[in-house]
């Protein structure tokens, strides 16, 4: 009895979860200018990448990459980018400051699952809206070539993965706020390590050895740089194993590392305001 | 053992102690002092089941702090406390099926949905039946008065809709416990009726035990039939509304309304607190001044048009309470009542 209805209450969280997914995407579908000016910005994000690379190559400083991988590397990359966005640091400061987290508290559910796929929705969204359009019109434009389906399962599983350990990171770093009341710096210094060591902007194989020592040693890569490598075919079986097993190895750090500021948050935690 | 048990609770904050002056202000940095402030101090209360409680007190006496920890979302420093079997913040989620709270100056809703899709999320969220579902999201429609804005974005509804569309969510799981923490803040006449006569018919039809704080004591009036005053998280005052009330009945007003007037009344123990011009009204203390003499010194000055007797309402009451005693936030105590 017990596990049946531990099992119904499952199944109906799940129900929330889709429930929740749609609303974002609801709220997102409203404002449709906001669309309309992210993609612009998308495409001059992507125009001026790709003028980059172009210039680089000419100058003979391509580091043996050809424009092909790099292109494809910029448009997978702005993929993952719309795919791992996340605001839930910042969304968490501000409601811990102000005092509106209380609300959060006071409904049956984990504020951390509600926060993943409250973003996760609006994600969908932009890939929906955004992503696919870019996505087509590019590899139409730049006849890029499209990987085989033995390469996709993985690069889809270690995106996935990506997308939590990111979504873990936003959340942990939200949850600092309880002790910092600011979050502002801790968010900037996260976004920095970010963009400097996840390969957002530039492909890793480019840094020099001690810089990409450092970024062996964080978990940004996995997030974006893994999974592009994977789809531009130029990982191995094994290095793919081995990259996976990194990712759960640094889910299952910053899982332990939330549970645990999470429950000494629970003993001690503040809430401003009358 | 009741409902709600709330045995001994200390709640303690720290706060930073800010220096004068840039020097040790930059101290600071490196090592902090600390004052320790009791929000909530010693308060033990009981509330049974389907009891309408108004939680009064004045501006910074703890009464947020202690919903909240009824709520589970704060954990008392000492102290114990069990709303229904469960310790709250021991048992977050579960504690959370049964309680509604509504934040008066804070909002659950999305702002940039309809309430209708709130009302969906919240259904899944608290695994709420169909049955259950239709008939409270109809019941509350009708009650409430929503039908004309459930299908408005929540960011252009007005604030009593507002306020009202936070009630319903925060009972759609037919909660055993409503916490009300300010309702009516900012509402105009019509709505606050509204929302008032709505808590007494939930209490009466689903026996909802109603925990309110307000400063607003026509609120308390009208839906509470017990108070219980705290200051300086301090329990002051536990007693039914009648009992309350009673406290007013050493003095009334009388109000004289005349044609024409020869002197003021002169008896001991009357005050003329109102000087209109053919309208006066006086504070009368009924231990020193029998009533039939009043009534019988009355026509001797006046040429007496009309004339009313006004017994003091709870706001009256509760000002003197907090006044006489020296209250509010930044002064003295207020003296132990009961």
């Amino acid at each position: 009895m017990v596990i049946y209805l531990e099992t119904r209450k499952r199944g109906g969280d799940k129900q929330m979860y889709m429930t929740l997914i749609k609303c974002s995407f609801k709220q997102q579908i409203q404002f449709k200018w906001d669309l309309l000016f992210h993609i612009i910005g998308d495409w001059l994000r992507i125009y001026i990448k790709i003028c980059i690379w172009n210039a680089l190559l000419m100058a003979g400083s391509g580091d043996g990459a050809d424009f092909k991988s790099l292109a494809a590397y910029t448009i997978v990359a702005s993929m993952v980018m719309l795919l791992t966005k996340s605001h839930v640091a910042e969304d968490l400061s501000d409601r811990v400051r102000s005092g509106m987290i209380a609300v959060d508290l006071i409904r049956p559910i984990s504020l951390k699952w509600y926060c993943f796929f409250n973003q996760i929705g609006e994600n969908l969204f932009s890939l929906l809206f955004e992503g696919v359009l870019i996505a087509v019109i590019s590899w139409k434009v730049w006849s890029l070539p499209i990987p085989e389906i033995k390469i996709i399962i993985p690069f889809v599983l270690c995106l996935t993965m990506g997308i939590i350990i990111m979504f873990y990171i936003q959340y942990i770093i939200g949850l600092l706020v309880f002790w910092m009341k600011d979050g502002t710096y801790t968010n900037m210094i996260t976004y920095a390590l970010f963009v400097m060591f996840s390969g957002i902007e530039i492909p890793l194989w480019f840094y020099p050895d001690w810089l990409r020592g450092i970024g062996q040693a964080l978990p940004f890569r996995f997030i974006v740089h893994e999974p592009i490598v994977i789809w531009l075919g130029q990982m191995g079986v094994r290095e793919i194993a081995f990259t996976l097993m990194m990712q759960m190895f640094w889910l299952m750090t910053l899982f332990l590392t939330e549970r645990n500021l999470w429950n000494f948050i629970k003993k001690n935690i503040e809430i401003q305001g009358g | 053992m009741s409902f709600i048990e709330v045995k001994h609770v200390t709640r303690e904050f720290k706060s930073f102690r800010r220096p004068d002056g840039l020097k040790n202000a930059l101290c600071t940095l490196f090592k902090r002092d600390y004052d320790r402030m009791k929000a909530v101090d010693d308060l033990s209360f009981s509330i049974e089941k389907g009891e309408l409680v108004g939680y009064i007190g004045p501006n910074g006496a703890g009464k947020s702090t202690t919903i909240k920890m009824l709520s589970g979302i704060l954990v008392p420093s000492t102290g114990s406390i069990v709303t229904g079997d469960i310790v709250p913040w021991e048992q977050r989620k579960k504690n959370a099926c049964n309680i509604g709270v509504v934040f008066g100056q804070r909002s659950q809703l999305n702002w940039d949905l309809p309430m209708e899709d709130t009302f969906e999320l919240y259904r899944r969220m608290y695994h709420i039946g169909n049955v259950a579902y239709k008939r409270n999201v109809d019941m509350f429609v009708e009650l409430l008065e929503m039908q004309s804005f459930l299908r408005k974005p929540v960011r252009q509804l007005s604030l009593g809709q507002k306020m009202r569309a936070e009630l319903a969510v925060a009972l759609l799981h037919d909660p055993s416990i409503l916490y009300l923490d300010e309702p009516t803040i900012g509402l105009d006449v019509v709505v606050k009726d509204n929302i008032r006569k709505f808590v007494r018919s939930l209490n009466k039809e689903k026996k909802t035990t109603v925990i309110l704080t307000t400063h607003d004591m026509a609120d308390i009036e009208e839906i509470c039939n017990r108070i219980i005053l705290i200051d300086h998280g301090k329990l002051m005052l536990d007693q039914t509304i009648v009992e309350f009330k009673k406290q007013g009945t050493d003095h009334y007003y009388v109000e004289v309304t005349f044609s024409s007037n020869w002197k003021p009344l002169a008896i001991p123990g009357i005050t003329m607190t109102e000087n209109q011009p053919l309208c006066h009204t006086y504070l009368v203390d009924a231990a020193m001044v029998p009533f039939n003499l009043l009534l019988n010194s009355i026509p001797d000055s006046y040429d007496v048009t009309d004339l009313t007797i006004k017994k003091p309402e709870i706001d009256e009451i509760v000002r003197r309470l907090y006044k006489n005693t020296g209250s509010g936030e930044e002064n003295g105590k207020l003296l132990h009542i009961k």
